[in-house]
């Protein structure tokens, strides 16, 4: 990290530091989500809202799109900061980090400027249109189509494992504008308002009892022209960006978070001895994503492109989650089978969830695809 | 250029990878390369001095370790430096090879460490692993490089005598010695057998504690060093058989369940070298302990994967690859098994209810 990352760095942990110590009461109702989900996103609404106003959710985003402008790093450290004193790292925050960076380079200017601000205050919420029943791994067959008539797109389909669609305003939407046979090169990016006439909303409930996941259907819904993110035909681009985005800062969250589990469980549970070797093997696999994560994102601090050696990244996160998790199972097989208060359902809750992280964002086996082909040059099936 | 005339140039301060940069270091690699294919034993520690290697080592532990023991697992060659700087280590502070030695850039006059055998890392209390524990009658076994012993006059075994703690130095004619052909004959092992009253307790109680302590994190971090090494050969021999070897009408490195065993060996390699680095960076009990443990993932991960990719080729005498599966099977166990190191961590974890705070950003 530069010298000049490193000193913000530390000027920020310090002043984010004593102002968590100094509203500590006044946070104090969001250390426990409520357990509905409306509930849930009002709360984090607060604390967004919150760190907004004292401008430390500003901070490492550029002054052009409303943000204090500065090094990247401190979204890292705020993410950390957060977490590290035991409050939820709100839904909509990990959002903005998966898509706001995208979102704000490859769209116009003018409109990057209008909604980012409403999104980093927490008074808007955006979701990913990307994944359709007959494309997930395979995002390059989509089918939801948008046909051109002059000023705007007029799409056409369904979506899929869209989370939070429910709550969002906006939606960043992956549509075929050239034709099918042309794979991703058909594929254009666009930024649609939910309440667009045309638009519905079907929540799914995963298997971890939440419905943070919706379907969502298009029927004749005109979308502005204006609101084409990046050129047409190049949302492999953004789709790219936005799959590396998340392991950078969010990957950076994501590990300090499951470092407060692991921790959770030794400190909260009176743990044998026997079960050393497993607590140390979780650990392992722990500090090896923390490594990786931190050398990710410090090249993302300093503004390298990631590419396809982050799909190591992507596998380690899986892998540590599931440890974590698993090894919670096996240790504590009665609180977490058979008790029914707050904290075993958390668990049950993070291990289900767990079972996910090898499947979105590019499942495991693309992810050894492309390290096999795009890392160890090994020739392509096809 | 020797390695000695490079050490003496400046090296920038903020270089991403490495104190030295990448260009540097491959050479250093090359000229290591050479020296280990050219001499063994006593042979090979006068050319490591004579190439300015320890000079390096006081100056850039890091690069002067991936260097040569990087090179040792590449090669599947060995070298006593091993021992040899434990045995410093024990003598004076973390690395140092002055205390014991006649000048600097010299390892002479150093004596190496006995190793008590994977067996003595299972101790019951995990902080104290690693001793060699004397019979009722004061004998003791352990492990020794056997070109350590004809460099050093003496060598130093961390005894576990009744109650008490010691680091005893044995003069090596003092030592009856048997040779160890075992899994990895290559590696130039052998058993040694003495009995305490023949050696003098150079340290004693909780100072012996400290300075064995120091001395296997620092060998963890070079046996680290070393298994990616042979963790790296083994994936560099399994690619190019995946790219090279047709079956079906394709290179069966076109297969995805090739192409992800590969990967997963990869992704093992890369995490251990993240791991090595890390422990040169912030040398510690803990981060060393990672380091190997990490390591010896890796050649677990190698051990499974690149056997299977390499098919039946891979079985026979000829193909080099069952001397990297030796050799990294050994390396992985000398100071500590991956299930050792596993509990040792886990222990003080469980025992402390609390997770050690590495690698921040």
């Amino acid at each position: 990290m530069s010298a000049y990352d490193r000193a913000e760095l530390e000027e920020f942990q310090r002043g984010f530091g004593r102002w968590l110590d100094e509203h500590r009461e006044d946070l104090e109702p969001l250390r426990s989500l409520p357990p509905e989900l409306d509930a849930q996103f009002a709360v984090q609404r607060r604390l967004q809202r919150q760190l907004y106003d004292a401008g430390w959710l500003r901070r490492g985003w550029p002054e052009r799109i409303g943000g204090l402008g500065g090094s990247v790093v401190v979204r890292g450290a705020l993410a950390e900061g957060l977490t590290r004193h035991g409050y939820t790292f709100p839904f909509a925050l990990g959002m903005i980090e998966v898509l706001a960076p995208s979102v704000t380079r490859f769209a116009a200017p003018e409109l990057a400027a209008e909604m980012f601000p409403r999104l980093l205050s927490g008074d808007e919420l955006w979701c990913q249109g990307f994944s359709e029943p007959e494309a997930g791994s395979d995002l390059g067959s989509l089918r939801t189509r948008a046909v051109d008539e002059g000023e705007h797109w007029r799409v056409n389909g369904q979506k899929i494992w869209t989370s939070w669609a429910q709550f969002a305003q906006r939606c960043v939407l992956l549509v075929r504008t050239g034709e099918q046979a042309e794979g991703f090169r058909g594929v254009t990016a666009l930024f649609v308002d939910m309440d667009s006439p045309g638009i519905t909303v079907r929540p799914l409930r995963a298997m971890s009892g939440d419905e943070e996941f919706s379907e969502l259907f298009f029927d004749d819904v005109l979308v502005p022209k204006s609101r084409t993110v990046g050129a047409v035909g190049a949302g492999v681009a953004v789709t790219m960006a936005v799959l590396e985005n998340e392991r950078g800062v969010l990957a950076w969250q994501r590990q300090t978070w499951l470092h407060q589990r692991l921790r959770a469980l030794v400190a909260e549970h009176r743990l044998q001895q026997s079960s050393a070797g497993r607590i140390g093997e979780v650990y392992a696999s722990l500090y090896a994503l923390k490594l990786r994560s931190r050398d990710t994102f410090r090249a993302v601090v300093a503004g390298e492109v990631i590419g396809p050696r982050s799909s190591v990244d992507k596998i380690l996160l899986s892998t540590g989650e599931k440890a974590v998790f698993d090894a919670v199972f096996e240790l504590l097989p009665d609180h977490t089978l058979f008790d029914d208060e707050p904290g075993a359902r958390q668990w049950r809750y993070e291990h289900a969830y767990s079972r996910a992280s090898s499947i979105y964002g590019g499942t495991a086996e693309v992810q050894r695809n492309i390290l096999a082909e795009r890392i160890l040059s090994l020739p392509r099936e096809r | 250029m020797t390695v000695r005339e490079r050490a003496a140039e400046p090296v920038p301060d903020q270089a991403p990878e490495s104190a030295l940069g990448a260009e540097d270091l491959k050479l250093f690699q090359e000229s290591m390369a050479k020296v280990l294919a050219g001499a063994e034993g006593r042979e090979l520690v006068s050319s490591l001095e004579e190439q300015g290697w320890f000079e390096l080592w006081a100056e850039q532990p890091r690069a002067a370790a991936r260097a040569l023991f990087g090179q040792q697992g590449r090669l599947a060659r060995t070298s006593p430096v091993l021992t040899l700087l434990m045995g410093a280590s024990v003598a004076g502070p973390a690395g140092s090879i002055t205390a014991g030695s006649t000048s600097a850039g010299s390892i002479s006059g150093v004596a190496p460490v006995l190793l008590p055998g994977p067996a003595a890392f299972s101790a019951s209390a995990f902080s104290d692993g690693g001793w060699a524990v004397a019979g009722p009658d004061g004998t003791v076994r352990a492990l020794a490089q056997s070109a350590a012993l004809d460099v050093g006059r003496a060598a130093v075994l961390p005894v576990r005598d009744g109650d008490g703690l010691f680091l005893v130095e044995f003069a090596t004619d003092a030592l009856r010695r048997t040779p160890v052909e075992g899994l990895d004959p290559a590696l130039g092992l052998c058993r040694v057998d003495a009995t305490v009253r023949a050696g003098t307790p150079v340290l004693v109680g909780a100072e012996a504690e400290l300075a064995w302590r120091r001395s296997v994190a620092l060998g963890r971090r070079l046996l680290a060093e070393e298994m990616c090494g042979v963790v790296a050969e083994q994936l560099r021999l399994a690619l190019g058989h995946a790219g090279s070897r047709s079956q079906f009408g394709r290179p069966i490195g076109s297969f995805q369940a090739v192409k992800h065993k590969l990967a997963e060996v990869h992704v093992a390699l890369t995490v251990a070298e993240l791991a090595a680095e890390e422990a040169w960076a912030q040398p510690a009990a803990t981060t060393s302990l990672l380091a190997a443990l990490l390591g010896a993932t890796a050649v677990e991960t190698a051990n499974l994967h690149c056997q299977q990719v390499l098919g039946g080729i891979g079985f026979t005498w000829e193909h080099p690859f069952h001397r990297y599966a030796r050799r990294g099977r050994v390396l992985a166990a000398l100071l500590g098994t991956r299930a050792q190191l596993a509990r040792e961590l886990g222990g003080q974890i469980v025992d402390s209810g609390e997770l050690p705070v590495l690698a921040k950003l």
